[in-house]
């Protein structure tokens, strides 16, 4: 097999396949543009049809062999239409850009689907183009979404996080460089990401409180936000973040703290949540739950460990991502915007 | 680009990193035929619905390994078939024949031979099933190196917690504070022997039992031609203990390194471990490689796999399940910690318990199945009942309405001409082993489940007995204990009727423990037939006389199934004299005894009367005059019988 020869050579190169684990989905989505950008030059194609069917298939693998990323899944969406936005610039200089812009154009609209298979001149250059710009926007993302810090954190507040994220760090200690506060990192049992958090956060000199997931509850009312991050943002605003969460957002909920979500646009995924059980949540090894040197005990009880948590649109107050902030209800139009409706199944 | 160049690129680039690679050494065989009746081999073996070579690709494509070396040695062009349409993207896949390896040892010197291995290699054997990454562990098999520049092999032991003894942990390491192996030996009593020279050299030494053994290593370049200069060396473990034995001449050290936390690894190496990887796998303690993320199996409440699965009206599932794709089940059908593969159709009102289905079975209406293995494309027909330890080869029919237990059955198209073959229906016949000890090991299938929840209590006993077990106190010696546990297994099986079959398994499997020769198992036997007391205060004669019968009665099947030849009757002969000479009642009706075994063929008249003679000369227990009639009797038989021919 040629074919999937060649993929495994870019695969190799780009050193996706060290991301196995669940964190750094902003190294894995970097990844996957550039490894696409080096397909885009290095293979032959002709035609914008002979291009997606080379992302779909090099996709499909990539979502073979790193199952727990959806931010690649996501990459893989947005070469897409990537690839789809230039071909009808080129082929429909003259007409309008977009034709599902409103439902009157869509049910008007006379024209056949275009299939892209028309030969178009430098079609290579402007897609090139257009990559290079969305990885700038990929670098810059945590930056601008830093940038946000300083209007949602005020002086000598308490804000609360839960696990391990870069881009929640990033933000605290954007924050802590104007302003005074104090965070209360939440351990996240059983993998403990928290611990990490909380000795980071101390060493940029702001004042951190660890607790234990138990007293999330207990603490909250003292809490005046809750500023977290995810590893998904889900179709319908819903959050695919860290096991934990959920019960940080019901405690928000209940004493009205506001709940601040910071996810860069690369997190945006077009799925929604079917069921709880079925691809949405990873089980990983009980054994941080109870050990397999405990012994018969192993096979007499049934231990689950998720890794994430659904968190429902409901109890989540904001998005700021690096196109600034959005309410839930607003995420279906993002959606629409950056992913092309034919993608939705690679 | 075409593919040529990118090929091109691609060994480019090897050349420059060729020092750096991590080599794995896959032996695609296990030299025995502990699965032989459901799969002839071993490395296409199925478990939980996944060829055992697939779990190992698998593995290693994440663990970090570049590049991987196939050893077969037979079934060479079914693996070779199998891998033809498999996508690795992290590793190179070589596949090496050598047709004449019979055992590890041989793969070791071929691989030698070969001259494939660059640098440090991971070993490691088809049926190790494991999840975690090997770089670290290379890396401090290096800065080890660094140091002690003799190092040639670093093992892997996983920790497992004294209180399974259901994985076959027997055996005792020994290791100093830089994890250098000072002492490893196969433990067959309670007892551990410890020289002291070795200990006293160390400043530390860590002694454990609860670790097991999965036959993986990390071994230097220097390894296969340490192989090659000793042709003894079968297995890993004889390495080992050649390392230790010969330490003054080969001038090689072992370390070893201690697998904790999400580090999973263990050896398929017989029926019960196959059963425990399993659940093991279901339970998801080898995540990633778990069915749902691998094979895009669907996971639910319970460790519940399905893919595809149709069911009918009426269908119960219980837990641990996995059931592969386009299986059909039919109206009420109720499974329960099973694994059932692909294309099967399970009909009516079938139960299928703690039993693993391979591909393409077809199960018809109302039969029953519990602790079985079904080879692919079986046929079990109509109310058909399997308990216990039934193990169905490829493409066998089952009649309908048969009811079997603890039975292997193979079909005539698979059979080959080590087996000897008995009918057992038509197109069927009974699997036998030419290697006995390996079919005690199949018929042990499991029954472990069963004892698992009963002996809770008497298992952490074990891990408590064994924490002290260093402690040299323990007066009595193997023979003796395992007399006392033939005795309780007798005295178990007289009173809860059990069956001889059984008895027999018990005391084979106590025989091993405590590693009984021949000679004294059969021995023991009678001494402890004979011993078993009776429950009333004062009996009278007859009563002990019926009760004397009925027990050699009774245990007729265990007699008959150890005391087969001359030798072996000479060896329970002095068991008579011990138990029976020895009580007043029972000397009085010893010849009664004799004249049973006798009857029932157990004991031959020549060596009755050889006995005799060799006791008359030198009567301690005065018998010879109780004897004398039965003598007599039994010589004038033997005229008789004479003079008949």
């Amino acid at each position: 097999m040629p074919r999937v020869k060649i993929y495994q050579f870019y695969l190799i190169k780009t050193s996706i396949l060290n991301y196995r684990e669940v964190d750094g989905s902003y190294n894995v989505a970097v990844a996957v543009v550039n490894l696409f950008k080096n397909l885009v030059t290095q293979e032959k194609w002709n035609t914008a049809k002979d291009l997606i069917n080379l992302i779909k298939t090099c996709g499909k693998l990539l979502v073979k062999e790193l199952p727990l990323q959806t931010s690649a899944e996501n990459m893989i969406r947005r070469m897409l239409k990537i690839v789809r936005d230039e071909y009808t610039t080129a082929c429909h200089e003259q007409e309008e850009l977009d034709i599902q812009e409103s439902l009157h154009k869509i049910v008007t609209s006379e024209e056949e689907i275009d299939d892209y298979s028309k030969t178009v001149a430098e079609l290579k250059d402007s897609i090139l183009d257009h990559i290079s710009e969305f990885h700038m926007e990929l670098e810059t993302s945590i930056e601008n979404i830093t940038k946000e810090a300083i209007k949602h954190i005020h002086t000598s507040e308490i804000i609360l996080t839960i696990g391990k994220s870069a881009i929640v760090e990033a933000f605290l200690k954007e924050a802590a460089k104007h302003r005074k506060f104090e965070v209360i990192v939440c351990e996240c049992s059983p993998l403990n990401y928290g611990h990490n958090t909380a000795i980071s956060l101390s060493q940029s000199k702001i004042p951190t409180t660890l607790i234990t997931d138990s007293s999330i509850f207990g603490i909250m009312g003292r809490v005046h936000k809750v500023i977290i991050g995810t590893h998904t943002v889900m179709a319908n605003g819903g959050l695919r973040a860290v096991c934990g969460t959920h019960s940080v957002a019901l405690a928000a909920k209940y004493y009205s703290v506001p709940v601040i979500v910071l996810a860069g646009l690369y997190k945006l995924s077009s799925q929604y949540l079917i069921s709880h059980e079925d691809k949405f949540n990873q089980f990983i090894s009980p054994e941080s739950v109870l050990k397999y040197s405990e012994g018969i005990l192993t096979s007499l009880v049934h231990v689950y460990n998720p890794t994430f948590d659904y968190v429902p649109p409901e109890l989540v107050t904001l998005f700021i991502s690096n196109a600034g902030g959005h309410a839930p209800s607003y995420v279906y139009r993002l959606l629409s915007e950056m992913y092309h409706q034919d993608d939705n199944d690679l | 680009m075409n593919s040529k160049t990118v090929n091109e690129k691609l060994h480019s680039k090897t050349n420059v990193e060729k020092e750096n690679i991590i080599q794995a050494v896959v032996v695609a065989d296990s030299f025995n035929k502990t699965f032989a009746p459901a799969s002839h081999c071993l490395a296409l073996l199925p478990l939980v619905n996944k060829k055992l070579l697939d779990y190992t690709l698998e593995w290693l494509n994440i663990a970090g390994v570049n590049e991987v070396i196939i050893f077969c040695s037979s079934h060479v062009n079914e693996i070779k078939q199998h891998l033809s349409d498999k996508v690795y993207l992290s590793i190179d896949i070589k596949v090496l024949v050598s047709e004449g390896c019979y055992s590890f040892g041989d793969v070791m010197r071929a691989l030698d031979r070969y001259a494939v291995i660059r640098n440090t290699f991971v070993l490691l054997s088809v049926d190790v099933i494991g999840n975690f990454n090997f770089v670290p562990i290379i890396e401090k098999f290096k800065t080890i190196q660094k140091n002690d520049k003799e190092i040639s092999m670093m093992t892997l032991f996983k920790e497992i917690g004294n209180q399974r003894t259901d994985l076959g942990n027997n055996f005792i390491v020994a290791y100093n504070s830089e994890n250098r192996i000072i002492h490893y030996h196969v433990q067959n009593s309670r007892n551990l022997e410890l020289p002291l020279d070795v200990v006293l050299e160390q400043d530390f030494v860590e002694i454990r039992n609860d670790l097991l053994n999965p036959g993986l290593a990390i071994c230097s370049d220097a390894v296969p031609p340490l192989f090659s200069d000793n042709f003894d060396f079968q297995t890993i473990n004889d390495f080992i203990r050649g390392m230790f034995m010969n330490e003054e001449i080969i001038q090689s050290t072992v370390y070893c390194e201690i697998l904790k936390g999400n580090n999973y690894v263990a050896k398929v190496t017989n029926w019960p471990m196959y059963q425990i990887v399993s659940q093991d796998i279901v339970r998801r303690w080898t995540y990633p490689i778990v069915p749902d993320i691998s094979e895009k199996y669907s996971y639910s409440k319970n460790s519940i796999y399905l893919k595809n699965a149709t069911f009918s009206q009426g269908c119960r599932l219980g837990s641990d399940i996995v059931i592969g794709s386009d299986t059909k089940l039919k109206k009420n059908v109720y499974v329960h910690n099973s694994i059932i593969g692909c294309n099967c159709l399970i009909g009516n009102d079938v139960i299928i318990e703690n039993s693993f289905i391979f591909d393409n079975v077809k199960i018809d209406d109302n039969s029953v199945i519990r602790y079985s293995v079904i080879g692919h494309k079986c046929h079990v027909k109509k109310k058909c009942v399997l308990e216990k330890n039934c193990i169905l080869g490829p493409l066998v029919t089952l009649n309908a309405e048969s009811k079997i237990n603890n039975i292997a059955l193979i079909s005539k198209t698979s059979s080959s001409s080590i087996c000897k073959l008995t009918s057992f229906s038509d197109g069927c016949y009974v699997y036998e082993n030419s290697d006995s000890e390996d079919e005690e090991i199949a018929s042990l299938v499991c029954e472990q489940k069963i004892h698992e929840n009963n002996e809770l209590s008497s298992a952490s006993e074990w891990g408590s007995s064994c924490s002290v077990s260093s402690s040299p106190i323990n007066l009595l010696d193997d023979v003796n204990i395992f007399y006392n546990e033939v005795i309780d297994s007798l005295t178990r099986g007289y009173e809860d009727k059990l069956k001889c079959e059984n008895l027999i398994l018990e005391i084979n499997s106590s025989r091993y423990a405590y590693n009984v020769t021949v000679n004294e198992v059969n021995y023991n036997i009678l001494r402890a037939i004979l011993s078993i007391q009776m429950n009333q205060e004062k009996p009278t004669m007859k009563e002990i006389l019926q009760h004397v019968d009925s027990k050699l009665k009774y245990f007729t099947p265990i007699l008959r199934n150890y005391i087969k030849n001359e030798e072996a009757q000479r060896d329970c002969l002095p068991a008579i004299e011990d138990v029976v000479f020895t009580s007043d009642k029972l000397k009085t009706i010893s010849p009664k005894i004799i004249q049973f075994l006798y009857d029932k063929d157990i004991l031959s008249e020549e060596i009755i009367l050889s006995w005799f003679d060799d006791i008359s000369k030198n009567d301690v227990h005065n018998v010879k005059n109780i004897l004398i009639p039965f003598i007599k009797w039994l010589n004038e038989a033997e005229e008789e019988s004479d003079e008949s021919d």
